[in-house]
């Protein structure tokens, strides 16, 4: 008895503890709930096996096959629309959610506080304002019935899909953990998330950093450092001529832009661009460069990697008449990339100048506008933040001029303006794409492609090869600034504008037919990387063109391997050798002489110099450049271009130096330290910050990673995918995007998919994707393919053909 | 003999846990999902095991299984669904901080009941093991 009573009341008290201890907090709450916790969802989630679809008119089939990928059978169009919303809200319900959210300022509905900044920046966007319109222009004009009947469609899939969660525990984990359920689904949100990628592909502060290096340094660096020019870098087109011309010109003197106020405002929203977009490789060859005389087309975009992938494979099998596969954007009712029996297509991002900033003179809360006060209008955004069971509702002013938002902050005050504003229709070409039956069907629905401008690239089975950058490039009222080294200096939209003279003005679009192309050039093939469009033209388009090392290095492969089979393709695909180390290495031999250096950094150094620039996991060399390039470019460039983003140069412009230096003269080399002094140092402390952190100089997998996080990733770790070593670099065709700071590098961008189309009669398509078509963490096609793709392997699908049937879901019509 | 009937002794102790946790396991499905209601099957299971025991090794042995039952259930469901057993078992809090909730609810359950029933029905003083009789009546 002595013993026993005590022994009751420790259990009791430990008991009552533990019944109590959930109360302490409501993730607790949620995740001691040991069956009907987040554990079971996925249960229901994978062996869902019939589902009642709202809408639907006849029954739909869809199979899973072993890759954990769908194949939609339906009768017609509006069913496979409807059955692609239901598995796109089965498979990534949240990952949709945090997009549109994301898209629309709405995050802070369900992330609460931390999220509120983010919010307002994207309300001053205004892409939710966008999308409405769009919807509100495609649902109401006849010419887009089809369209407007697609992504209706598409939106009844993704509610039944919903209902059917909400009713029966099927929500994703995501959900559980954040104690949220979702809202029905709109139109409007599938055109939010096409917007949010529109808007991450080409908006631009690029006009104001310009601004900010010409009040300290004048009109002539533009002229000194080439920035408008770009000769280093390789056009994708020699030239291309039209009658085109820049329109009259204006005349100003430069003004003081003053643009750092701004500049802070909008610098928070840069790392919301880096979850799209960062660069893409496509190219086209004909029959007559490939081994059975069939065209071949590739395209792997760089984007960020996220668990899961931003991309979502599907096969699509509509009546007797269309087979199709390719890679969808969850919450979007279309194949944005991919192939049908008769045409495959790919986009790299153009990158022109789309976005333009205005100043004006004021007069209170008045402003001039072309020689005319007008008043501001305010709207007042209201923006729901989550705190505790409730929401809070934070009134966010928005100033609209005639032009756009008004960007104020830090007595700065400028009016944006970018092509994506408006309503535009870039989803009606899309889906016009996935029903073309050959490239003069897509040049057609490409004059609807309106932002962000793409390079489009495809074939047909006739044979046909097609180059075509389809978008809205707005010409604008130009002003000339004055001279700058004897060159007269017109503004035509790299630098902000006054608005209250007039100047820069858009007065239209380069007419479809005069933005560059090229169908069945006499090179047999066609390949991009975000480089340069067109040597000589016309009109103004841009000058942030991506360095031509990746794009040269393709054109390289393809012309030293023709005439190419599929198996040469994937090479060139998932090549690791960097032209960019070969062109620096090559340059810093020619500067810094490894008998003038002591050891370890000779050694280190020399076997730099002997590299074959391949960068692989195993290369003890790639850690020396890649550190060594960083050093040197902030060394050269971190003094000019103080709070711009040390990137806002790329390795052209260092590059561009060097070779100066080397030849003796050049007019950059007034802005940068000594280069020799700069690489010497940015070599020794490459060394010693490598042994330092390693104790000897490291692989370059151990320094570069794939550490692929889910959005929810630093708080629930078992979200994220397991972690690779990495490989590649900034420049290779596999590319690897990673920061600027000490290494350990994570990989945060690289192909977000690869696929390889032949037109060779099949419907086949080689692919690999950085994760898993689930978003189901407990999907056995999580993270399948991470593995294949970090080993720069493939996998064969093929639409002609039958699936192997792992598990099959029937969708069924109401009533 | 002596080891037959040790080996008797460990199946039965093995079964009464396994028992239980499939009690556990119904009571789960039965359930709405709602706190605090989802802490009562460990609970009622680890008090089966209690009630059940003979002696103080039985249920120090089948308690435990009764709170790790669900999840090895769970694990088994997942395999045979094709879902990764592997991600199960790497989920950190989401599945173990369950699992140890479980695990130490039903050993305590186990323990109140065997202890009170000790307490109220009489027993050994120092071994505080049930009374000879009760156990005698449960056969």
């Amino acid at each position: 008895m002595r013993m026993a009573r005590p022994r009751l009341v420790l259990s009791v008290v430990i008991l009552i503890l533990i019944i109590l201890l959930p109360t302490q907090s409501p993730l607790l709450e949620r995740i001691m709930n040991p069956l009907n916790g987040p554990l079971t969802s996925f249960i229901g989630i994978e062996t869902l096996d019939r589902a009642v679809v709202r809408g639907l008119r006849g029954d739909v089939k869809i199979v899973y096959d072993e890759l954990g990928i769908p194949w939609i059978y339906a009768e017609d169009r509006l069913d496979a629309a409807r059955a692609l919303g239901f598995i796109h809200a089965r498979d990534r319900l949240f990952q949709m959610d945090l997009m549109r959210r994301l898209a629309q300022g709405r995050l802070s509905e369900l992330l609460g506080e931390a999220t509120l900044e983010s919010d307002k920046r994207f309300r001053l966007m205004g892409l939710h304002i966008a999308s409405r319109e769009t919807w509100e222009y495609i649902r109401d004009n006849p010419e887009y019935g089809l369209e407007a009947s697609v992504l209706e469609a598409y939106t009844e899939g993704v509610n039944s899909y919903i209902e059917l969660a909400l009713a029966r525990g099927l929500l994703p984990t995501e959900y559980r953990l954040l104690d949220a359920e979702p809202e029905p689904w709109t139109p409007v949100d599938s055109l939010s998330i096409g917007k949010f990628m529109a808007w991450s592909l080409s908006w631009s502060m690029e006009d104001l950093y310009l601004a900010d290096l010409v009040d300290r340094y004048g009109l002539e660096i533009l002229v000194d450092l080439d920035i408008l020019g770009r000769r280093l870098n390789t056009p994708i087109l020699e030239k291309f001529d039209v009658e085109g011309t820049g329109g009259e010109i204006l005349s100003s003197n430069t003004p003081s832009y003053n643009v750092s106020g701004v500049v802070g405002l909008l610098s928070g929203l840069d790392m919301y661009r880096g979850i799209i977009g960062i660069g893409s490789n496509n190219w086209v060859v004909s029959g007559s460069l490939t081994v059975d005389g069939k065209p071949i087309v590739a395209n792997d975009p760089h984007l960020a990697l996220t668990a899961p992938p931003i991309w979502y494979v599907v096969v699509m099998r509509i009546g007797d008449e269309w087979s199709l596969t390719g890679f969808t954007l969850p919450g979007t009712p279309v194949i944005l990339l991919g192939r049908n029996q008769y045409v495959a297509w790919g986009f790299t991002n153009v990158g022109p100048d789309v976005t333009d900033y205005y100043f004006f003179k004021w007069r209170g809360d008045e402003y001039l506008f072309n020689a005319e006060w007008l008043p501001l209008e305010r709207r007042v955004e209201e923006i729901r933040v989550r705190e505790g069971d409730g929401y809070r509702v934070v009134e966010y002013p928005v100033n609209m001029t005639v032009l756009g938002p008004l960007m104020e902050h830090g007595g700065t005050r400028y009016a944006m303006v970018w092509t994506g504003s408006g309503v535009t229709l870039e989803l009606v070409a899309v889906y016009r794409y996935n029903f073309a039956r050959s490239i003069w069907d897509l040049i057609e629905a490409a004059r609807y492609f309106h932002v962000a401008p793409q390079n489009l690239v495809a074939a047909d089975v006739e044979g046909n090869i097609l180059y075509y950058p389809a978008g809205k490039y707005p010409l604008r009222r130009p002003v000339s600034l004055g001279m700058a080294r004897g060159i007269e200096i017109v503004n035509h939209g790299f630098l902000p504008f006054n608005a209250s003279r007039g100047e820069g003005l858009w007065t239209g679009y380069i007419p479809f037919e005069e933005i560059p192309h090229a169908v069945n050039p006499e090179e047999g093939y066609i390949a991009t990387a975000n480089n340069k469009v067109v040597g000589s033209y016309p009109y103004y388009l841009g000058w942030s063109w991506s360095d031509r090392y990746r794009y040269e290095r393709i054109v390289q492969l393809i012309e030293s391997l023709k005439p190419l089979d599929i198996e040469d393709v994937m090479r060139i695909q998932v090549d690791r050798v960097s032209l960019a180390a070969e062109v620096f290495t090559q340059l810093f031999g020619e500067i810094l002489d490894p008998e003038e250096l002591p050891e370890p950094y000779r050694s280190a150094y020399n076997s730099l110099l002997e590299w074959d620039h391949e960068m692989d996991p195993d290369s003890s060399e790639a850690p020396i450049y890649v550190l060594t390039l960083i050093n040197l470019h902030k060394k050269l460039w971190g003094d000019v271009l103080r709070d711009i983003p040390i990137n806002f140069f790329s390795a052209e412009w260092t590059e561009m130096v060097l070779r100066q230096y080397i030849a003796g003269e050049g007019s950059g080399l007034a802005y940068v330290p000594d280069p020799r002094g700069a690489l010497e140092s940015a070599l020794r402390e490459a060394v010693d910050r490598l042994l330092e952190q390693y104790g000897e100089l490291p692989r370059w997998g151990e320094v570069i990673r794939y550490e692929i996080r889910h959005p929810l990733g630093d708080v629930v770790q078992w979200l994220n995918y397991r972690v690779y070593p990495g490989q590649g670099g900034l420049f290779t065709v596999f590319v690897s995007g990673h920061g600027f700071g000490d290494p350990p590098y994570r990989i945060s961008a690289s192909q977000s998919m690869r696929a390889i189309y032949p037109l060779d009669g099949s419907v086949k398509m080689y692919f690999a994707l950085p994760g898993g078509n689930s978003g189901n963490p407990f999907s056995p096609h999580y993270e399948d393919l991470l593995p294949g793709y970090v080993d720069r392997e493939f996998k064969a699908l093929d639409a002609g053909r039958e699936p192997r049937e792992v598990r099959s879901l029937w969708l069924e019509p109401s009533g | 003999m002596a080891r037959a009937e040790w080996l008797r002794s460990l199946l039965r102790r093995i079964g009464i846990g396994f028992l239980a946790g499939i009690v556990t396991i119904l009571l789960y499905m039965a359930l709405p999902t709602a706190y605090p209601l989802y802490m009562l099957p460990p609970i009622l299971g680890g008090g089966i095991v209690g009630y059940l025991s003979r002696d103080e090794l039985d249920w120090i042995l089948a308690a435990p299984l009764s709170g790790v039952t669900p999840f090895l259930w769970l694990a088994l469901l997942y395999d045979s669904l094709g879902l990764s057993v592997g991600r199960l078992l790497s989920t950190g809090l989401v599945l173990y901080l369950p699992l140890i909730i479980s695990l130490i609810s039903s050993v305590a359950a186990a323990n109140v009941i065997y202890v009170s029933r000790h307490i109220f029905m009489g027993g050994s003083d120092e071994e505080g093991g049930p009374a000879e009789g009760a156990v005698a009546e449960e056969g």
